[in-house]
């Protein structure tokens, strides 16, 4: 959830949209009749066939293939590995731990479970909120909680985040208020089933 | 558990954004901390778009790796060999050269859509809420459901009567009258104010009605 590097993959796609666009622009330039590109390309497909026979694999595994397919290969190799770890390591930053203190008689942790139950439990009983999900997160190195209320359609989000914001103060003074954990209240429409749906009940 | 739920005192909507909530005196959520918080939360991670685009390049990174194994080792190649590409480019270029420059554009505007989504903003529809102790996110269709609600109860109108939609500024409410039936939309329209500046929402949203110029009987 926070660790996705946003940066990253924005770089990733402009890299790859630079790279696809030239060669786009490439095969159009060397479609185009009576264009120099043409020759270059000829003269290309000489140099890599050249090249190519002047790297024959030697030793052991002489096959009568070059190395620089060999060194292919291996690249592709690279980049399989590396699409493989960007893919897998998305979505991570999910924590159990809301607090960690080390105090001279021992040591506290307060699972995020704790906070979880609390929220969850103050604010499903109101009619506006149909439910409620807590996930807690690590943000900068520290714990945050995430808030998820979904509000029956047609309802007004002001007392809702106002309920949510008190529950969070009363935790704060739960958890104790010299260093208090972020918390993001998410409101979400109605059931993603009726999407937009109106209430019948007024 | 019991956790207080006391409601904290309603404030302007245009107050600044206090951190400080009344429960707390000392070290509040320091708000380059919401913000970044908010700024993720109301615009796309690209995440979705970098996955697909990493599998593509995945699958098209094996396939050429065992093709480069199988041209390395002298075999025949499975499908086509990547020392070939120039060959068989230049091959093409003079049989079917029409297919050439058709895959070359639709490359090229593969290549624009990619850019695109790396420096467009990619804002979702969200909005954000100022509150003391809280960042707040409120999803679009949860404000035109809000919006939709309060004009119906203005106007007296049938549930399928109102039909509201929300972007980043500003707010349209239709309103469907029954035949014969006027619709007061000043009041449709204050209303729609009172809810909108009631939470004050950033961006602000400006909400307008329009009454659809045809009524329906039995609304």
């Amino acid at each position: 959830m926070t660790t996705s590097n946003r940066f990253l993959n924005r770089l990733f796609l402009a890299v790859t949209g630079l790279i696809v666009l030239a060669v786009g622009v490439f095969l159009v330039l060397v479609a185009l009749p009576g264009n120099v590109l043409l020759s270059w390309t000829k003269s290309a497909r000489g140099q890599v066939a050249t090249s190519l026979r002047d790297t024959p694999l030697t030793g052991f595994g002489a096959t009568g293939g070059s190395w620089l397919t060999g060194l292919l290969a291996v690249l592709c190799l690279v980049v399989v590995i590396v699409a493989l770890v960007a893919i897998f390591t998305r979505g991570r930053g999910r924590i159990d731990r809301i607090l960690e203190s080390d105090d001279t008689s021992g040591r506290i942790e307060i699972s995020s479970r704790f906070a979880e139950t609390a929220i969850v439990d103050a604010l499903s009983d109101r009619r506006d909120v149909t439910s409620v999900a807590v996930t807690a997160y690590r943000l900068k190195k520290a714990p945050a909680l995430k808030v998820r209320l979904r509000v029956t359609a047609g309802s007004s989000p002001k007392p809702v985040i106002e309920a949510a914001s008190g529950v969070v103060q009363g935790l704060d003074r739960v958890l104790g208020e010299d260093k208090l954990i972020p918390v993001l209240l998410e409101v979400v429409g109605a059931s993603a089933v009726r999407p937009g749906a109106d209430s019948r009940v007024v | 558990m019991t956790l207080t739920t006391d409601k904290i005192d309603d404030r302007d909507g245009d107050a600044p954004r206090r951190l400080d909530g009344p429960a707390s005196s000392a070290a509040p959520v320091s708000a380059s901390t919401y913000r970044r918080i908010l700024r993720r939360e109301t615009h796309s991670s690209r995440s979705g778009a970098a996955v697909v685009f990493l599998i593509v390049l995945l699958l098209v990174a094996a396939y050429v790796g065992t093709e480069a194994v199988y041209a390395a080792l002298n075999r025949k190649p499975l499908l086509f060999s990547p020392t070939d590409v120039l060959s068989t480019l230049v091959s093409a270029v003079s049989t079917e050269g029409g297919l050439v420059l058709a895959v070359g554009i639709a490359t090229g505007v593969l290549g624009i859509i990619l850019l695109i989504i790396a420096f467009t903003a990619g804002r979702r529809g969200r909005h954000t809420v100022d509150d003391s102790r809280v960042a707040v996110v409120v999803d679009d269709q949860v404000i035109a459901a809000s919006l939709a609600h309060r004009a119906r109860l203005a106007g007296s109108l049938a549930p399928g009567q109102v039909n509201a939609w929300v972007a980043r500024s500003h707010a349209r409410i239709t309103v469907t009258p029954a035949s014969g039936a006027a619709v007061d939309e000043e009041s449709l329209l204050a209303a729609s104010r009172a809810e909108l500046d009631g939470v004050a929402y950033r961006p602000a949203v400006i909400p307008t009605t329009r009454v659809t110029p045809s009524g329906r009987l039995g609304a």
